[in-house]
């Protein structure tokens, strides 16, 4: 199974680089690629804790060493069973030293050459961590990076291949060239939203507005290659986002790989005939960027104190769906404003439900992207329970009124759970509205679709 | 109204502005385009001439955003600063309350709407609906799609 995954760019996006970030960007793509290879030792679809706990030890038992051991359930090692069959930790750049090291030295080249200060300085940063797990530092550097037109990401970041914790980070890779209109453009987005939106009770407040870019990648590798994320919003540790700040980063080759791919393919085929006359592909194109961009948005704006550990596993399930009523709930205020149109909004719906099915036909080839899945299956079960969908010959002419209305209901639920939910609660809800049943109907309808 | 009678509210401020950058665009950035264009001409190949290309595109964007201006400032309907009155007119700031959360912004003009620094149109939907309203009224606005309710809690 491949690891990376490449992009074509435009050759006028190379001609705006600088000749230092042109000599770097081969070592930097080299050392993206070679990340990917420390991901395969982290896989494993076959059970839940992947390759990063021991096959045979039951979470309980996990738990119980951790009681003694709280490095066994530290995000960045891989529990192991010792001569006498107790379960250890050990460090990922013990664990995985070999490969790192060469990794190391390519981001050590690279950085000789880069002469941007702060871009120069992360990589530094990033040398180290690789070799000695200092990660927070990394984070720190990265966020301080000004005015430099190439990015890189390389480390253990999200945590959804540990279906048994949901706590342990796997290695992905990242590089790519910013693309400072598009940047410039979503930043309005998020200051309208910003301005708008106010702060609750628990909302975790970073200490300044969070930053965002959007790039035009050249390469994905690792975890990021198999999930193929349009975005991330990082750092990945709470701690490191609540005290220096965040960044998202919106990947548009991504999100433009995934529109023709799987979106516009998707809805040509969920779509009653005389409906999808009415919506052209540019006008979609268009709203897919909206929902890539508002979901986004919506996942930073609802961070709240404790909700992961409140929620242990459930949580990624709730805050992918939170982020897409959130996302859409918040368009509103776009609409008000005069940003956004009708049509806009509508295709953006639209785009909505085909991301949903397009994460079932991944969900039925591989569970990677099972927490998201499981959040939109909530999604589209509550909006069909609550006749805001219709069926027939396909979806035909979903109510946009009615939907709405509904994504701002969910809105609500998604951000109380998140806010101070019980695992309960959310449990309950899950039962109420999980299951998959109403998605198998679709599946002759979705058979030319194939997942990414 | 048919289009062409269409007038451009603006602010003394907005008028200015929009001149000084119809002045830049017309004055500076028309020519150093040129010469982009010329220099890249000199590269050679024009169908694998990328810079020519970009050059090229961003001389389009120029002349429109020119012909833009030129539209703007012919038809341009200057209002005066306003004085604090007890209703929303262009030019107010307004406190607002919306889904239990506060926002507040300034009507203006289209020309010099920008939302992301609380500059709203007076020909959004919140701008249309909100235009008369006093302090303490609670305004409807909905669209096909979105309905929110907006009360007003101060006008500056």
């Amino acid at each position: 199974m491949t690891s990376t995954r490449n992009f074509r760019v435009s050759r006028n996006l190379f001609e705006k680089l600088t000749s230092d970030e042109k000599k770097a960007l081969p070592l930097l793509t080299k050392a993206v690629q070679k990340i990917g290879q420390v991901y395969q030792l982290q896989e494993n679809d076959s059970y839940k804790g992947a390759n990063l706990y021991p096959y045979d030890a039951a979470k309980e038992e996990i738990e119980k060493a951790a009681e003694e051991n709280p490095r066994i359930l530290s995000p960045f090692t891989v529990v192991r069973r010792d001569n006498s069959r107790k379960l250890t930790a050990v460090d990922y750049h013990v664990e995985y030293a070999n490969l790192l090291k060469d990794i190391s030295k390519l981001i050590r080249e690279s950085a000789k050459i880069i002469k941007n200060k702060s871009f120069k300085n992360y990589l530094e940063s990033l040398t180290s961590s690789l070799v000695y797990g200092s990660y927070q530092q990394t984070d720190i550097a990265w966020l301080e990076i000004r005015n430099s037109n190439i990015d890189v990401i390389i480390g253990p970041h999200e945590r959804y291949l540990d279906k048994l914790f949901f706590i342990k980070r796997v290695y992905q890779g990242n590089v790519g060239i910013i693309d400072q209109q598009e940047t410039k453009n979503a930043k309005f987005i998020r200051d309208i939203l910003y301005t708008t939106t106010g702060s609750r009770p628990h909302r975790v407040i970073p200490p300044a507005i969070v930053d965002i870019q959007v790039q035009q990648c050249l390469l994905f590798a690792g975890f990021l290659s198999r999930a193929v994320f349009t975005n991330q919003h990082l750092p990945s540790d709470s701690e490191t986002t609540e005290r220096y700040g965040s960044r998202i980063l919106g990947y548009l080759s991504a999100i433009d790989l995934k529109f023709e791919k799987l979106i516009y393919p998707t809805f040509n085929s969920v779509f009653e005939k005389n409906f999808k006359a009415s919506y052209s592909k540019d006008l979609l194109k268009k709203g897919n960027y909206f929902y890539a961009l508002l979901i986004a948005l919506a996942q930073q704006l609802h961070r709240y104190h404790n909700s992961r550990t409140r929620l242990r596993e459930l949580f990624p399930v709730i805050d992918e769906a939170n982020s897409v009523a959130s996302g859409i709930s918040h368009a509103k205020h776009l609409v008000l404003k005069g940003v956004m149109d009708q049509k806009e909004l509508e295709s953006m719906m639209i785009v909505a439900i085909c991301w949903i099915f397009s994460e079932w036909v991944n969900f039925k080839k591989t569970n990677v992207r099972e927490d998201y899945f499981r959040g939109d299956a909530l999604t589209f079960n509550f909006l069909r329970n609550h006749g805001a969908l219709q069926e027939k010959e396909g979806i035909s002419w979903p109510n946009f009124a009615k939907m709405f209305f509904e994504m701002e209901n969910l809105a609500v639920i998604f951000t109380r759970f998140l806010e101070e939910g019980t695992y309960l609660e959310v449990q309950e809800f899950l039962s109420k509205y999980l299951s998959f049943e109403p998605f198998k109907p679709f599946d002759r309808r979705l058979s030319k679709i194939k997942p990414l | 109204m048919p289009f062409m009678d269409k007038k451009f509210i603006l602010t003394r401020q907005g008028l200015t502005s929009l001149k000084s950058e119809y002045d830049e665009l017309t004055k500076v950035k028309r020519a150093q385009i040129i010469k982009r264009i010329q220099i890249a001409r000199e590269f050679g190949d024009l169908s694998e001439n990328s810079e020519y290309d970009a050059a090229k595109e961003e001389q389009s964007l120029l002349e429109t955003r020119i012909v833009q201006l030129e539209d703007v400032l012919k038809r341009a309907q200057i209002i005066e600063r306003v004085q604090k009155a007890d209703f929303v007119v262009i030019g107010s700031t307004i406190v607002v309350e919306i889904d239990g959360e506060k926002d507040d912004f300034t009507i203006v003009g289209t020309m010099e709407a920008d939302p992301s620094k609380k500059k709203i149109s007076n020909e959004s939907p919140v701008g249309i609906a909100i235009l008369g309203a006093k302090v303490g009224e609670i305004i409807e606005v909905n669209t096909p799609i979105v309905r929110a309710r907006y009360k007003i809690l101060e006008i500056k």
